[in-house]
């Protein structure tokens, strides 16, 4: 009440510093932590799958018949196998011991690959490395293995998704904004093809177009985009429909733009919020499909590997050299986890209407 | 009254499990006898060409001769007894007294319709080649070149005497007619129900079991066949075949007890299973082999084709990747008293080198991607990985591995749509012609379309020769066939059951790997 000036400061008469719609989503972003930590692991993932190449890995794509199976350890190749091994004879001792004399010849084998590696030790460089995460049953290590298998599953998943939204927009915006006949024709169309059993046509496309010398991973790629941006389609032509009778798209259209300024300029901005939440939780779907594909049999050929076929492969021998599955489903499982963290945070960060708002 | 009440309902429980105990081993959920198979795609005799089939149809059918439990050699089966004329062309055997389960007696009418059928052009089988290699004017038919069926030297004297004409002195012929292409068929219900004679309820059959139901994808229902000339001594009332192909699915049902039991070890638990007392193992009398389309590019070239073989380490594939007693080899033919088996290309890396250059690709270069194909299964893959990586190290060459369904790998194979494949060939008989006459010009399993005129001609002149004489023609087309290289053999099989033989008997580890369900008893 002390105050010179005779006007009275409330909340309306006051400059304030304009806020952008993307400072806005930022800023509640960071104050979402698990989006933030969502956010921070799919940078970090990424950033190692694209710079694993310049990483001292171990060739993914290198057998060493004599380091299958090893469990993940600090200490060098040689020892390790050296003491798998020495476990493994100490049993079959104990059960020739006990009256099983079948297995002295499994006994002798286990003994000359001992005595291999044993006198390789001092000379085999290979002898030397480390396997942090274990290796799998033709000795290749599952850490190498795993970011590999990272890249082509977040490949898929990312190559999948643009395809989509790609797709999705240009088919909505224009279902949307032109309506009628094109509009009730282009969304017939989504319809047959939302009936259509989605994953029996990845698989009857797989199963039709590998042939000879065509590698199986483009074929993936265009399989999955090709039946995924229906659901973009749908979203992205009913935020236009919404929007299109707006003041701001009437005043574009009386300054003479044209549609496809209209669309592009003016609609598809309005709606990009929707589709950045709708890619977030696009991708894990795409990698969840291109594993289980793996999974059957269909997925990426070998030596490449995707984290689907490390599960898939991993499964078979899951009580006996249960790293093998857990290391690559549990990134798997964190990835996707980060990724859905991640889209809920932006739907919640960008959707005006949210009541999660932070 | 209120007494009497649960001592009634008492009863009834219990007349109701009386029932249940009764209609048990005649249920499949009941069966007596449960083994995980693989799935069968078909079973018709005429028609089969594959493992899993021919282990159904051991149950339901019964040939002249049968594979004894142990040895898998012949030992009588619809046939009573046999003679052979003194220059070894004229077999003639006597039929017992056997039925069909529909109460038809078997004659020799029913093997020379079956006879027929096989070698009919129309029905295509891929066996039609194996009496057309033996049998007096059957080829001509079966190529249609004679559509007269009586020049072919079958003849039924009388319903009980069958009279087999043979192109040359035969000694192994005895033993072949255990054979599914010598079996006899049911003409009445194959006429009647036309393809779906197969089919539970139309399907007549002359051995130990009838089918009962079939699933195709899921399991074959068999139960006694109460007509079999010697039911007496068929002991498993019923037995359930299950198409699982999984081999992890498999394990895990015959550790639970509900599978008796299983053939074909994942390769991911070989290091555990081979310690267990019921892991029976032996050498097979079987080949695993890559074979070549010989006809597609790059592998038309016999450079290429002995380079890409001249890089592969069999003996350490077998040690360290397979890991369960194969034998490495370097010949298609397994070991047999009597025949020397041909060594074809070694490991050698040097060499493959070279040939691969003088084949136009100096160190892999410009060289084109090939494909191998292989049916989906954890060994075959690590199998195909392993090769993989051989010849990108040894050749520096490019492979893309393809897996896919058994089913879709037969037709690509008998299509010879591929570069490279995954075969096994499995001993029809003890004798090394069943390794051999595969790869005739035309015949129905020669995948690789392999055609090589002195090669057919060693092995139709082997069939009419007799003892060392023969041999030797064998062994000159089984070494032309490895210079050649169609096919790079990789080992010799080994045996892989899980059952228990401390509950089972009649149930022995045999060399061609058949286990007539006949035989087997519960101890």
């Amino acid at each position: 009440m002390p105050s010179n000036n005779n006007q009275a400061i409330n909340e309306f008469n006051q400059q304030v510093k304009p806020v952008s719609l993307w400072a806005d989503a930022w800023k509640r972003l960071r104050k979402n932590r698990m989006a933030l930590l969502g956010l921070w692991i799919v940078v970090i993932m990424a950033a190692i799958t694209i710079a694993a190449p310049l990483l001292p890995l171990y060739d993914y794509t290198k057998l060493d018949l004599y380091h299958s199976n090893l469990p993940p350890s600090f200490r060098t190749a040689g020892e390790v196998a050296l003491s798998t091994m020495q476990a493994r004879m100490d049993k079959i001792q104990g059960m020739i011991d006990n009256g099983r004399k079948d297995l002295q010849p499994d006994l002798d084998k286990v003994k000359a690959d001992y005595a291999k590696v044993q006198a390789d030790m001092v000379t085999n460089p290979a002898e030397k490395r480390v396997y942090l995460l274990g290796t799998d049953y033709l000795g290749r290590d599952m850490l190498a293995r795993t970011i590999y298998g990272g890249r082509i599953s977040m490949m898929v998943g990312l190559i999948g998704t643009v395809t989509a939204v790609l797709l999705g927009i240009l088919i909505g915006a224009i279902a949307g904004y032109t309506g009628g006949r094109l509009d009730n024709l282009l969304m017939r169309f989504v319809d047959i093809m939302y009936g259509l059993p989605y994953m029996l046509i990845v698989i009857i496309m797989m199963s039709m177009f590998r042939k000879e010398g065509a590698s199986s991973i483009v074929i993936l790629f265009i399989a999955i985009a090709l039946v995924s941006w229906l659901d973009i389609a749908r979203v992205v032509r009913g935020q236009i429909i919404s929007l299109k009778n707006s003041e701001f798209v009437e005043a574009a259209r009386s300054m003479g733009a044209s549609s496809g300024r209209i669309i592009f300029r003016h609609l598809l901005p309005n709606t990009l919020g929707v589709i950045i939440i709708f890619t977030t939780l696009l991708l894990p779907s795409f990698i969840m499909s291109e594993s289980f594909l793996s999974f059957l049999g269909l997925g990426v050929s070998a030596p490449d590997a995707s984290w689907g076929t490390l599960v898939s492969e991993g499964v078979q021998a899951m009580e006996l050299y249960p790293w093998r599955l857990l290391v690559p489903a549990i990134v798997m499982t964190l990835f996707l986890f980060a990724m859905n963290f991640l889209g809920d945070g932006l739907r919640d960060a960008l959707d005006p209407q949210s009541k999660n708002r932070a | 009254m209120k007494r009497i009440l649960p001592v009634l309902l008492a009863l009834m429980a219990t007349a109701a499990l009386l029932f249940v105990s009764c209609g048990q081993g005649l249920s499949a959920d009941h069966a007596e006898f449960v083994m995980s198979n693989g799935a069968e795609p078909t079973i018709d005799p005429s028609l089969l060409n594959d493992v899993p089939s021919t282990n159904v149809d051991l149950g339901l059918f019964e040939g002249l001769m049968q594979y004894d439990p142990k040895t898998n050699l012949g030992v009588p089966g619809i046939a009573e007894s046999y003679t052979v004329s003194p220059d070894g062309l004229t077999v003639t055997f006597k039929l017992r007294n056997a039925e069909w389960s529909d109460g038809h007696p078997v004659t020799a009418g029913d093997f020379v319709y079956a006879m027929k059928r096989i070698l009919d052009p129309a029905t295509a089988s891929d066996y039609a080649y194996m009496p057309a290699m033996v049998i007096k004017g059957a080829d001509a038919f079966n190529s249609g070149k004679d559509t007269n069926f009586d020049d072919v030297g079958i003849k039924a004297i009388d319903d009980h005497t069958l009279q087999y004409t043979l192109l040359g002195p035969t000694p192994y012929f005895v033993n072949m007619t255990t054979h599914n292409s010598f079996w006899p068929l049911p003409k009445w219900a194959i006429d009647k129900n036309g393809n779906n004679w197969t089919k539970p309820g139309n399907i007549v059959t002359d051995g130990p079991y009838i089918l009962k139901e079939w699933k195709p994808q899921q399991y074959v229902f068999m139960v006694k066949n109460n007509k079999y000339w010697d039911a007496k001594n068929v002991h498993l009332r019923s037995i359930k075949i299950l198409s699982s192909d999984n081999q992890d699915t498999n394990y895990n049902m015959y550790t639970s007890g509900s599978v008796d039991w299983m053939f074909g070890i994942s390769n991911a638990k070989i290091d555990q299973i081979k310690l267990r007392p019921d892991y029976q193992t032996s050498a097979q009398v079987a080949t695993y082999y890559y074979e070549f389309s010989v006809d597609r590019k790059p592998v038309n070239n016999v450079l290429v084709r002995r380079a890409l073989a001249a890089a592969i380490d069999k003996q350490t594939l077998v040690d360290k990747v397979t890991k369960s007693g194969q034998i490495p080899t370097n010949s298609m033919v397994p070991p047999m008293a009597g025949y020397t088996q041909q060594q074809g290309q070694g490991y050698d890396v040097a060499l493959a080198k070279k040939l691969l250059a003088q084949a136009g690709y100096p160190n892999g270069r410009g060289f084109p991607t090939i494909t191998i194909v292989y049916n989906t299964n954890d060994t075959h893959k690590a199998i195909a990985e392993y090769i993989q990586e051989q010849w990108k190290t040894n050749l520096n060459i490019n492979v893309v591995l393809r897996n896919m369904e058994f089913k879709t790998l037969i037709d690509l194979r008998t299509k010879h749509d591929f570069q490279v494949a995954r075969a096994g060939w499995v001993g029809d008989y003890l004798d090394p012609n069943t390794f051999l006459d595969l790869f005739t010009t035309g015949a129905g399993n020669n995948d690789c379309a392999y055609s090589n005129p002195q090669y057919d001609k060693d092995i139709t002149q082997a069939a009419l020769t007799q003892g060392d004489a023969r041999m030797k023609l064998l062994e000159q087309a089984e070494d032309l066939l490895l210079k050649d290289q169609a096919v790079i053999p990789l080992y010799f099989y080994a045996n892989q059951d899980l059952i228990d033989t401390n509950k089972w008997g009649g149930w022995y580890s045999t060399p061609l790997g058949y286990h007539p369900f006949k035989y087997i008893y519960k101890k």
